[in-house]
């Protein structure tokens, strides 16, 4: 059953479209979430309310357009809402671009390596421990950037901001995550 | 072989650390609340939480209240309050205060063009649009939305229009870019109250800014918004008014737009 198929069913009140959808969109969605809150209960919490809401609206959807980005969307605003209701006053920190590009570096240099297997497995906790450290804000706009790759056009143009203010967004999540990696970059 | 997008690896690893792929399959408990009468979220929640929300709601009316009488408060919901098309940050009173942009929603496929014609036909008022710009901007994405209630702080029918410099859009290499809307315009950049100049564009009263925040350091160390600091030189021009009961933003980036550009673009708008 392809996307427009289960959009259809759906609309006529078939679940089967739902769960055709579901089969297409949960992993992402709880992976998104989960990167957000930092809690898989919740984040399975979160995209099963939004399935559910998206069941509930889907006389509003429009067919013409993809349902992932509106269903994303969802899934992405109610984490970023519980994820906020959890946050804890952290402080700020602010650094260069060159040490995000020398991550990089690094991670493209240490691919192959059989001994870098190790290497990549503490850069990963690494990075998951500084993803934790970002305010949600922040962990959302990275994970619409690197996880689910949206342009900063593409996030820009939903959001009806003027692309400045997203590029401040990314900018500063980006600095945050940097800075917090720093003392891991050689 | 070398990845090809290494945060995107390293983010997809993460996540698939924490929630493994192969673990998640919600469909046995969705299909479970699909079925239950009471399985609509939001009712069970409101339904268990009435004195909750009730308190809540009391709470908030109080604090309302508060701010009217509490100068204090007052003075700080006034200093991040919308003005026009913008909305300030009042940083010599509050340098401490971390205020940020409304929250981040996404979209994988750009909405395509819309003619000047179907922007015109979706909205009531007047639209106003320039009809000289500086030479070099030759890419034009327009689009419209219509605010739901509480999105963003927006609210009506919002006209977006962005003229660039390249084909692909691309905004750093230069955008202008006009809101019109015959509401509060959502998501409203957050300025320094400091660096407000008052302006009459086309007759009525405006509000003219020029920098922006910057988080490396460098700016004004006295203008203050968190970690940021306002930088004047940042090429960042933003102008706000309200003319025939719509409310416009222009707002210049990497455009080396002063003022008098957009006040020339300002005066240049027209309804055909």
């Amino acid at each position: 059953m392809n996307e427009a198929d289960a959009i259809a069913q759906l609309k006529a009140g078939n679940i089967a479209g739902l769960k055709a959808l579901m089969d297409v969109y949960q992993v992402q969605a709880v992976q998104a979430a989960v990167l957000i809150t930092r809690e898989r209960a919740m984040a399975e919490d979160i995209v099963q309310n939004a399935f559910l809401r998206s069941f509930e609206r889907i006389a509003q959807f429009d067919s013409s357009r993809p349902f992932g980005p509106w269903f994303l969307r969802m899934v992405i605003n109610d984490a970023l809402k519980a994820a906020s209701k959890q946050r804890r006053k952290i402080p700020l920190g602010i650094d260069e671009e060159e040490i995000y590009q020398q991550l990089i570096d690094k991670l493209d240099a240490t691919t192959d390596e059989p001994e870098d297997l190790v290497q990549q497995s503490e850069l990963r906790q690494v990075v998951s421990e500084a993803l934790g450290r970002l305010s949600p804000r922040q962990r959302a706009v990275i994970v619409q950037r690197y996880y689910l790759g949206l342009s900063e056009r593409e996030m820009s143009d939903e959001l009806n901001c003027a692309p400045g203010t997203i590029k401040w967004h990314l900018n500063s999540a980006r600095k945050r995550l940097r800075a917090l990696l720093m003392p891991f970059i050689e | 072989m070398k990845k090809k997008n290494q945060p995107h690896w390293i983010m997809a690893q993460i996540a698939e650390q924490e929630a493994p792929g192969s673990t998640i399959n919600l469909w046995s408990q969705v299909q479970a609340r699909v079925a239950s009468p009471v399985a609509k979220t939001h009712k069970t929640i409101l339904s268990s939480r009435k004195g909750q929300i009730a308190f809540g709601l009391m709470l908030v009316l109080m604090l309302i209240g508060s701010l009217f009488f509490v100068p204090t408060a007052r003075a700080f919901v006034e200093g991040i309050l919308q003005r026009m098309g913008i909305a300030f940050v009042d940083t010599e009173r509050y340098e401490e205060a971390q205020v940020q942009a409304p929250a981040e929603v996404i979209k994988v496929t750009p909405r395509p063009s819309m003619s000047i014609e179907e922007v015109r036909k979706l909205v009531s008022f007047s639209l106003l649009t320039p009809t000289w710009l500086p030479d070099d901007l030759n890419y034009v994405h327009r689009s419209v939305h219509l605010y739901t209630p509480g999105e963003l702080d927006g609210g009506g029918v919002q006209v977006n229009i962005s003229y660039y410099r390249r084909s692909d859009l691309d905004f750093q290499s230069g955008v202008l870019s006009l809101r019109a809307n015959d509401g509060p315009i959502g998501a409203p950049p957050l300025l320094a109250e400091s660096r407000k100049q008052p302006v009459t564009v086309n007759g009525q009263p405006g509000i003219y800014v020029h920098g922006g925040w910057q988080d490396d350091g460098s700016g004004d160390p006295n203008t203050k918004m968190g970690i940021l600091q306002w930088d004047d030189q940042a090429d960042d021009a933003y102008l706000t008014w309200t003319q025939d009961g719509v409310t416009y933003l222009l707002e210049a980036h990497n455009l080396g737009a002063d003022l008098d550009v957009l006040l020339r673009i300002a005066e240049s708008m027209t309804n055909k």
